[in-house]
């Protein structure tokens, strides 16, 4: 008999999880402003942007469970944790087939995660968490499957690789020692900008004391 | 044919759009609202997006665009001297490439001609901002704006109005108040330039202990000349890399336990109070001294984020005998008006305001009634009386209804309702349902009668209490205090309803007005979840109200159950 695999310890940074399942929230719902003439098909899309939400509730719980204190203001947090900087929204109808393609990705990706954790913690509670959030996504994977099926199959063929690739070349990390030059590069180079140059090349003498010095100025960004 | 002129503000926080037509029409609209990310600080392209879907050829029609600040001004203003940290210089290089000095490249992804792109100075978009919502025209008019940061500087005060306006005095940024009020919510455990209401709250549990030590040591106000010292051994303004709070601070006044109640800290809690105190003195002496000196004045206008502040508002009007206003929208997310303001005035163009003087400048709020498989309307015979019914129940319902209101707080257009005499109502509402902090007490909105018998108040500023711009406390003798939605200091920021009021009468759902007529008290709050922007859509309304487990909608005087 084969002894049983031994669990590792995964290392799960809640806040970023809360986040991102936040902005995933944010972009279904985004999503299912497209479907204003397709009521049963918003509603479905809403109730899964619900979901989400919840699951950003769930590791928001844990995160407060570990007595932490958010140190970054929440738009921060979406924007750069919770990756809407790289969302695709605002945009176009046109655009319905890429935005689906990128939310499927980004389910398959959630299924995958959830598996990992699976896999590797020891926790109770967070694995019935994600029991609950893997039911959940596929649930979500499927209805997306489902409307992607519909679409022309070349273009969303096209579409998942692509949103696919994107996904892998955001989240591959740069090797660590060029990742330390680029810092170090980075701190030398900023040091020489403000060291060098004179403090006065700062400085903006522009003036507001009545509407006419304003008017004067007024196409200036200084 | 129909001209536009549209003022921007955005890169700090808040970000904003207000569209100006040649015909007196004005839209406003916050980038949150669309994005659904709150406190949104990126350049708006959802609600330009809106805005250009909404209005036909919209490009072909904007004179100018206007943005709030001068972006390279703001950007050379603080962290660029010598000797601060390495991690200050690596910030700014990064805000550099974030910052809206590339306002016309990204107005041009949205747009594809742009005839002229004009820049307002940072505190004067706050003040065209008052000028514009408050409407009171009046040569004679002081204007005081103090916020945390914006081109270089954290405040100046003006006198006069439109073009005739004059540069009495600027505050550099090493005097914020702004900045030393987000130090103070960082150091209580809260978000900074997010949390600052919490902390105003928290004042109300606290002694005015420290206050003579921090006038002694911490904030100076220097009577003849007007300004104003902060003490950077205690707070430092100027290195991003470094806490706003420093050691000398924490030596003082100690630091947080996370495994307390913040409300169990009494040190941290008299601290709020103290500073909270001091700079309601230090404000209060400014316009006093400036009184004196511009003996003419007949209003005071005040303005910038530190203006948020309903307390501090407050005691100003309740100490100061003179018109003193704050406008529904004093922070940055306002100042898109200002600037759109500002190029009317710089293109000669006199688009008048047909909406008049309301916070209600935002879009019209979508009917829900199509969407019958979000909602479904209830068959009631008399929604009047169902609606007391709830109330009577303790019950909670949302109102969805007439225009969207441009500032933080909600006026009855996008509102959750109780019956504010109720103390499990509120507390359901408050605690349960919108799951804030329990020292966060919910206004109240009552009829302009029950404020004349209860409470004392500058019947000159009455307006702030339209929009909930100040706290107002009762008179003395007046058992009323054991209504649940006083807060622990027995202050109340209430919305006053007017109904000789036209705004009042124009905006506030007719069956709302009613109760309030009838003596109704109404506990109001955002339609929201706490931390999230206000419902704008029907959508919205529907993610909502399923997360806060809200049943009741009332929209015109029709009342519908969310599916």
């Amino acid at each position: 008999m084969r002894p049983s695999k031994k669990k590792k310890k995964i290392e799960l940074d809640w806040f970023k999880l809360c986040f991102t399942e936040y902005a995933s929230g944010i972009e279904v719902f985004h999503a299912a402003l497209f479907f204003k003439n397709d009521k049963n098909s918003q509603k479905r899309i809403l109730d899964h942007a619900l979901d989400e939400y919840r699951h950003s509730q769930y590791f928001y719980n844990l995160y407060k469970e570990e007595g932490k204190i958010e140190k970054i203001s929440s738009p921060h947090a979406l924007v750069n944790y919770g990756g809407l900087s790289k969302s695709p929204f605002p945009c176009s109808k046109e655009k319905l087939t890429s935005i689906c393609s990128y939310l499927y990705i980004g389910e398959i990706r959630a299924i995958e995660f959830g598996k990992k954790v699976k896999e590797n913690c020891e926790d109770n509670n967070i694995l019935s968490i994600f029991e609950i959030i893997d039911k959940d996504e596929n649930n979500h994977a499927a209805g997306l499957k489902k409307f992607l099926d519909k679409q022309n199959k070349f273009s969303v063929f096209t579409k998942v690789k692509l949103s696919a690739i994107k996904f892998y070349f955001s989240d591959r990390k740069t090797a660590k020692l060029v990742s330390k030059l680029q810092h170090k590069a980075e701190r030398f180079f900023t040091r020489l900008i403000f060291k060098i140059f004179p403090a006065s090349i700062f400085e903006v003498n522009s003036s507001s004391d009545n509407f006419e010095s304003v008017f004067n100025n007024k196409n200036r960004m200084s | 044919m129909k001209e536009y002129i549209l003022g921007i503000s955005y890169g700090h926080h808040e970000s904003s759009c207000c569209l100006f037509s040649s015909d007196g029409g004005v839209e406003y609209i916050r980038e949150e609202w669309i994005s659904r990310v709150k406190n949104d600080f990126r350049f708006p392209v959802f609600s330009l997006n809106y805005l250009k879907n909404k209005h036909l050829n919209l490009e072909d029609k904007i004179t100018a665009v206007c943005l709030f600040e001068k972006p390279l001004k703001n950007w050379l203003g603080i962290g660029t001297k010598k000797g601060l940290s390495i991690d200050n210089y690596l910030n700014k290089l990064k805000q550099f490439k974030k910052s809206d000095i590339y306002f016309e490249k990204n107005i041009k992804k949205v747009f594809n001609k742009i005839p002229n792109v004009l820049y307002c100075p940072h505190h004067l978009s706050h003040l065209y901002t008052s000028e514009y919502l408050l409407q009171n025209k009046d040569p004679n008019t002081l204007n005081i704006i103090l916020d945390a940061y914006g081109d270089g500087l954290s405040g100046a005060i003006y006198s006069g109005q439109g073009k005739s306006i004059k540069l009495l005095k600027e505050y550099k940024a090493s005097s914020s108040i702004g900045i030393l009020y987000s130090g103070i919510t960082e150091w209580c455990g809260f978000k900074p330039n997010e949390d600052e209401y919490k902390v105003m709250a928290l004042a109300g549990y606290g002694k005015t202990k420290f206050a003579d030590f921090i006038k002694k040591n911490i904030i100076q106000f220097n009577e003849t000349t007007l300004d104003i010292t902060i003490n950077s051994d205690f707070f430092n303004f100027e290195d991003s890399g470094k806490g706003t709070i420093k050691e000398s601070f924490i030596e003082k006044f100690g630091t947080l336990e996370n495994n307390k109640s913040i409300l169990e800290q009494q040190k941290i809690l008299d601290c709020i109070c103290s500073f909270q105190y001091t700079i309601e003195s230090i404000v209060i002496s400014l316009i006093n001294k400036l009184l004196l000196v511009h003996k003419d004045t007949s209003q005071v206008f005040l303005s910038g984020g530190v203006f948020h502040n309903s307390k501090l508002v407050g005691e100003i009007t309740r100490k100061i005998n003179t018109k003193i206003l704050v406008s529904p929208s004093p922070g940055d997310s306002g100042s898109s008006i200002g600037a759109g303001y500002f190029a009317m005035l710089c293109l000669n163009k006199k688009y008048s305001n047909k909406k008049n003087d309301n916070p209600f400048l935002g879009p019209k709020i979508p009917s829900i009634e199509g969407y019958s498989h979000l909602f479904s309307q209830l068959k009631v015979r008399d929604t009047y009386v169902k609606i007391l019914e709830i109330l009577a129940n303790d019950e909670i319902f949302a109102v969805f209804s007439g225009y969207s209101e441009i500032g933080p707080r909600a006026l009855l257009s996008r509102s959750l309702c109780c019956n504010a005499k109720s103390k499990i109502a509120l507390e359901r509402l408050n605690i349960k349902i919108k799951k804030r902090e329990s020292f966060r007490p919910v206004a109240p909105v009552f009829h302009k009668k029950y404020l004349f018998e209860n409470f004392e108040f500058n019947s000159e500023s009455i307006q702030n209490s339209y929009w909930m711009g100040q706290l107002i406390w009762p008179k003395e003798n007046i058992e009323i205090k054991n209504q649940p939605f006083f807060h622990i200091d027995s202050s109340v920021r209430a919305q006053v309803y007017d109904d000789e009021v036209d705004l009042h009468k124009k905006y506030i759902p007719e069956l709302l007005q009613r109760l309030l007529i009838e003596g109704h008290i109404i506990g109001n709050t955002s339609l929201n979840i706490a931390g999230d922007p206000m419902v704008f859509l029907p959508e919205d309304l529907y993610i909502n109200c399923k997360r806060l487990d809200i049943k009741y909608i009332l929209q015109e005087d029709c009342l519908y159950e969310v599916l």
